[in-house]
C-alpha cells in the first residue's frame, strides 16, 4: 500500500537531514502508527508522501504509484488530514466537502457519504454554516470528512487527536478501525502511546529522521509492554529517567498503561 | 520596556515585514524593496518639481492657490492612509485577539497601534506635503525662516487628519460589522460609491473645460476665473487656514483657528476612542466569528476538478470585502470610468488635436484599467494563506489548477475590456466625432487589450509563484499587498502609456493616409502583443510545476 525507500529530505536552510534514509512498508488493511518526539521527522515524512514537500533522495510508492513520477495517480489514493486543520474558512462545511469531492472526481455517491459522516461526527447542525465559525474539533471533523469523501485506500493523519475531546477521539478511532476493516490502510502520527498501543497493528519509531524500530503490536503483548521504553530510549532519554517514569506510570495507571 | 513600547515595536516590525528577516538573502530583499520605493519616490519628486514650477512661475502664477491645494492634497492623503491604517491595525489585525489575552490595557493597545499610524502620517507629511512647500519656497524665493515654518506646518497639519480618521474609523467599523456577511450588497455599494466619486470628479473637470471652451475671452485664467479660483481656494477649510499661515495671511486669526480646530477634533476623537475602542474591538472580534448559514441545496451539483477550482476561486473572491473591492468592483466599474475618461479627453482632444486621437486614447485608458484589474492576479498564490498546501495534495496537475484561475482572471478582465470598448463605440462612434472610432477600431482595441491582459495575467501569476507572501489576517485575507502587485501595476501602466502614445501620435501625424495607417498600426501592435502574450504564457506554463513544487511550508 505504502512503500518508502531510502527517503532523504533536507530543508534548504538546514545543515542536517530531517529524514535520513527512511525505509518503511505499510501493508493493506493495517493501522500503522508513526511515532517520534517533536522534530523527529514524522510530519516531514508525511508531507513528502502527500506531495506537499519535494524530497532529495529515495522513492515513495502509494498503491504502486511513484509519487514523483505519477503524483496525481498516487494522490488519488490518499486522504490526508493535516495537523493544522487548514480549511477554506470562507466556505460552508458542505461547500468545502463538495469542493474536495469535485477535485477527487466523486460522483453522486458523495451525498450518502457526507450524510454518513455528518451523522458519525454529529456535525449536521453546522454543515451549512461558514467554517470560520467552527470550533477546533469541528474543523478537524470537517477535514476528516473531506479527506474520506473519495474513500481513499490510504488514509494519512498527522497528529489527528491533538486538542480533540474524548468523544471525538473515540469516534475517529472507531472510524479508523472501520476504514481498515474495508481493506484500506490508516497511517497516522501520534504522541498518544496508549492509544497507539490499543489501536495499531504495527508502529514505526523514528528519531532524528532515522528509523529506530518497527514493532508488531497486534496480538504481541511483549511489544505492547515495551513500547514506552523503546520510545523513550529512541528519544534519547537516559535509562535512570526512563525507569523512574515507567515506575510512576505503573503506579498511576497499572502495568503497561499511559494515558494522555 | 512598558506595554506601550513593546506593542509599538512589534507593530513597526510587523508592518515593515522585519519579523523573521534573517540571512543575507532576506536582508537583500528588504534593501531591494527600499530601493524600488526610492525609485518611485524619485519619479514623484521630479514630476511634482516640474508641475510646481509651471504653476508657480507660469504666466499667471497662483501661489496662494498652490499652497491651499497642496496642503489639501496632503491632508486628504493623510486622512485616507490614516483611516485605512487605523481600521486595519486597530480592528482587523490578527494579533489583536492574542494581545487581549495579555495583561495589556485596552487604551495601551489603542495608543500603541494608533501611535504607529500617527508616525506613518508624520512620515507622509515629510515625504509628500513638505516637498511641495520646499518647491514653493524655492520658486518664490522665500527667506530661510519660511522653511522652518514649512516643516512645522507640514507636521502640524498632519495631526488633524489623524484625529479625523479616528472619528471616522469607529462608525465605519460599526457599518462594516452590520453588513459583514452581505457580500452582494457590499459589492453593489462599493461600485455605486466608486462610480459616483469618479463621475463627480470627471464632471467637475468637464465643467471646468466647458467653461474654458465657451468663455468669451477664451483665456482660461482670465481675471474672473482667477478670482473664482481664489475664492474657491480660500473656502477649502481647514487646508486654507494652514496655507494662510504659510502665506503669512492674517496670522493672528489663522494660527488660533488651526490650533483650535485641531484641539477640538483631537479632544472629541480621544474621548470617543477611549469610550468606544475596546467595545468596538470586542464587537469586531465577536462579529468576525459570526457567519452566514446557507440553505441546504436540493440537489448536489457535480463539477469537474477544473470547474470546481474555477468556481471556488470566484466564490472566495466574492465573499471577501477586500478582494471584491480590488477586483470585481473595479472590473464592473471600469467601463463607466473608461467612458468618463474618454468623454473628458474628447472635450480636450477634439479642439486641440482632433478626434483622431480617440482610438489611441481608448486603447490607453482601457489598458490602464485592465492593469488595475489584472494586478489582482499577483496574489493568486499568496491569497490562499496556509490553505495553499491543500492544493498541493489535490490529484489535479498544478498546470490545470493554475490554468483554471488564469482563465477566470482573463474572463473577468477581458469581459470588462470588451464592455469598455463597446461603451466607447456606442458613445463616441457616431458622426459627431467624425466616425473616428469605428467597428474595426473596437475590434482591434479589444483584441490588443485581450492579448495584453493574457500577458499581464501570466506575468502576475508567475511573479507570485516565484515569491508568495502568506501573511493573512483573522479573516484569512492578505494583510499587506506584496511587491508583486506594485511591480505588475507599474509594468502594465508603462505598456498602456507606450501603446496609447504610439497609437495617438501615429494616427495624429499624417503618415500614409488615415485608414490604412491606423490599421497597419493595429496590426503591428497586435503582432507585438501576440509575441509578448505567447512568451509570457509559455514561460508560466512551462515553469509552473517547478515553481509550485518549490513553495514549501
Amino acid at each position: 500500500m505504502l512503500t518508502i525507500t531510502n527517503l532523504r529530505k533536507k530543508y534548504p536552510k538546514s545543515d542536517r537531514y530531517s529524514v535520513d534514509g527512511l525505509n518503511l512498508e505499510v501493508k493493506q488493511g493495517e493501522i500503522f502508527g508513526f511515532l517520534g518526539k517533536n522534530g523527529a521527522g514524522k510530519s516531514t515524512t508525511i508531507k513528502c508522501l502527500t506531495g506537499i514537500l519535494p524530497f532529495d533522495e529515495g522513492k515513495i510508492e502509494i498503491c504502486g504509484y511513484d509519487v514523483q513520477k505519477e503524483p496525481n495517480k498516487a494522490k488519488m489514493n490518499v486522504g490526508y488530514v493535516p495537523d493544522n486543520h487548514s480549511v477554506i474558512d470562507k466556505l460552508t462545511g458542505r461547500e468545502y466537502v463538495n469542493y474536495v469531492a469535485d477535485v477527487y472526481k466523486v460522483g453522486k455517491e458523495r451525498e450518502e457519504r457526507l450524510e454518513r459522516y455528518l451523522e458519525l461526527f454529529n456535525l449536521g447542525f453546522a454543515v451549512d454554516r461558514q467554517i470560520k465559525s467552527y470550533s477546533h474539533g469541528m474543523k478537524q471533523k470537517i477535514c476528516i470528512t473531506a479527506a474520506l469523501i473519495h474513500e481513499p485506500k490510504l488514509w494519512v493523519l498527522d497528529e489527528p487527536m491533538m486538542g480533540l475531546d474524548p468523544q471525538s477521539t473515540a469516534e475517529i478511532v472507531l472510524h479508523m478501525q472501520e476504514h481498515c476493516q474495508k481493506g484500506n490502510t490508516v497511517f497516522f502520527s501520534s504522541h498518544n502511546l496508549d492509544l497507539v498501543k490499543k489501536l495499531c497493528h504495527r508502529v514505526a519509531i523514528i528519531n532524528n529522521g532515522k528509523l529506530v524500530e518497527v514493532m508488531e503490536l497486534a496480538g504481541n503483548k511483549a511489544n505492547q509492554d515495551r513500547l514506552e521504553e523503546t520510545f523513550y530510549t529512541a528519544a534519547g532519554m537516559d535509562r535512570e529517567k526512563i525507569k523512574s517514569i515507567l515506575e510512576l506510570e505503573n503506579a498511576v495507571y497499572g502495568a503497561g498503561g499511559t494515558d494522555e | 520596556m512598558n506595554n506601550f513600547l513593546i506593542t509599538l515595536k512589534m507593530e513597526i516590525r510587523g508592518q515593515f515585514g522585519l519579523n523573521g528577516v534573517n540571512g543575507k538573502k532576506a536582508i537583500g530583499g528588504v534593501i531591494l524593496n527600499l530601493l524600488f520605493d526610492a525609485i518611485i519616490y524619485a519619479i514623484f519628486i521630479i514630476g511634482t518639481y516640474f508641475v510646481s514650477k509651471m504653476i508657480l512661475r507660469g504666466s499667471v502664477p497662483m501661489q496662494y492657490e498652490y499652497l491651499v491645494v497642496t496642503t489639501l492634497a496632503g491632508m486628504a492623503v493623510e486622512l485616507c492612509v490614516s483611516c485605512g491604517g487605523l481600521i486595519k491595525s486597530l480592528y482587523y489585525d490578527v494579533d489583536n485577539e492574542l494581545l487581549l489575552r495579555f495583561p495589556i490595557d485596552g487604551m495601551e493597545l489603542f495608543s500603541a497601534k494608533a501611535a504607529f499610524v500617527f508616525l506613518k502620517n508624520v512620515l507622509l507629511a515629510l515625504l509628500f506635503t513638505l516637498p511641495f512647500y520646499i518647491y514653493y519656497g524655492v520658486f518664490t524665493a522665500q527667506h530661510w525662516g519660511f522653511y522652518i515654518a514649512a516643516v512645522a506646518t507640514a507636521l502640524y497639519s498632519s495631526i488633524l487628519p489623524f484625529f479625523l480618521a479616528n472619528l471616522i474609523a469607529v462608525p465605519v467599523m460599526h457599518v462594516n460589522n452590520t453588513v459583514r456577511n452581505k457580500f452582494g450588497l457590499k459589492l453593489v455599494l462599493i461600485i455605486v460609491l466608486m462610480v459616483a466619486a469618479f463621475s463627480a470628479y470627471m464632471l467637475v473637470l468637464r465643467g471646468i473645460l466647458e467653461y474654458y471652451q465657451t468663455s468669451e475671452s477664451n483665456v482660461f485664467f482670465s481675471e474672473e476665473v482667477l478670482l473664482k479660483i481664489k475664492s474657491i481656494a480660500s473656502s477649502l477649510v481647514p487646508a486654507s487656514w494652514f496655507a494662510n499661515v504659510l502665506y503669512r495671511e492674517r496670522l493672528l486669526l489663522n494660527i488660533p483657528l488651526t490650533v483650535g480646530v485641531t484641539l477640538l477634533i483631537g479632544a472629541v476623537s480621544i474621548l470617543l476612542s477611549k469610550k468606544s475602542y475596546y467595545h468596538t474591538l470586542l464587537k469586531s472580534l465577536e462579529k468576525g466569528k459570526e457567519t452566514f448559514t446557507k440553505r441546504p441545496p436540493k440537489t448536489t451539483k457535480i463539477n469537474s476538478p477544473f470547474s470546481a477550482i474555477f468556481y471556488n476561486e470566484l466564490r472566495v473572491i466574492f465573499r471577501s470585502f477586500n478582494y471584491s473591492f480590488q477586483y470585481l468592483a473595479m472590473a464592473i466599474a471600469a467601463p463607466l470610468m473608461v467612458y468618463f475618461c474618454n468623454d473628458l479627453a474628447v472635450a480636450v482632444g477634439d479642439s486641440a488635436v482632433g478626434g483622431a486621437i480617440i482610438p489611441g486614447l481608448t486603447l490607453m485608458v482601457v489598458l490602464i484599467f485592465d492593469t488595475i484589474i489584472v494586478s489582482f492576479a499577483s496574489t493568486t498564490i499568496s491569497r490562499n494563506g496556509e490553505t495553499f498546501y491543500l492544493t498541493k495534495i489535490f490529484p489535479v496537475p498544478y498546470k490545470t489548477q493554475i490554468f483554471a484561475k488564469f482563465l477566470l482572471y482573463i474572463m473577468v478582465a477581458g469581459g470588462s475590456s470588451l464592455l469598455s470598448t463597446l461603451v466607447t463605440w456606442a458613445a463616441f462612434g457616431g458622426e459627431k466625432y467624425g466616425g473616428y472610432i469605428g467597428f474595426v477600431d473596437v475590434i482591434a482595441i479589444f483584441f490588443i487589450s485581450l492579448l495584453i491582459i493574457v500577458a499581464q495575467t501570466a506575468v502576475a501569476i508567475l511573479s507570485d509563484l516565484r515569491s508568495p507572501t502568506f501573511v493573512v489576517n483573522g479573516e484569512g485575507e492578505l494583510t499587506k499587498v506584496n511587491k508583486n502587485v506594485s511591480n505588475s501595476m507599474i509594468l502594465g501602466i508603462v505598456v498602456a502609456v507606450l501603446y496609447g502614445l504610439v497609437c495617438m501620435i501615429l494616427t495624429y501625424l499624417p503618415i500614409g493616409g488615415y485608414s490604412s495607417g491606423t490599421r497597419g498600426l493595429y496590426l503591428i501592435l497586435a503582432g507585438v502583443s501576440l509575441v509578448i502574450a505567447a512568451a509570457s504564457v509559455l514561460t508560466l506554463f512551462l515553469t509552473v510545476d517547478k515553481k509550485y513544487q518549490k513553495i514549501v511550508p
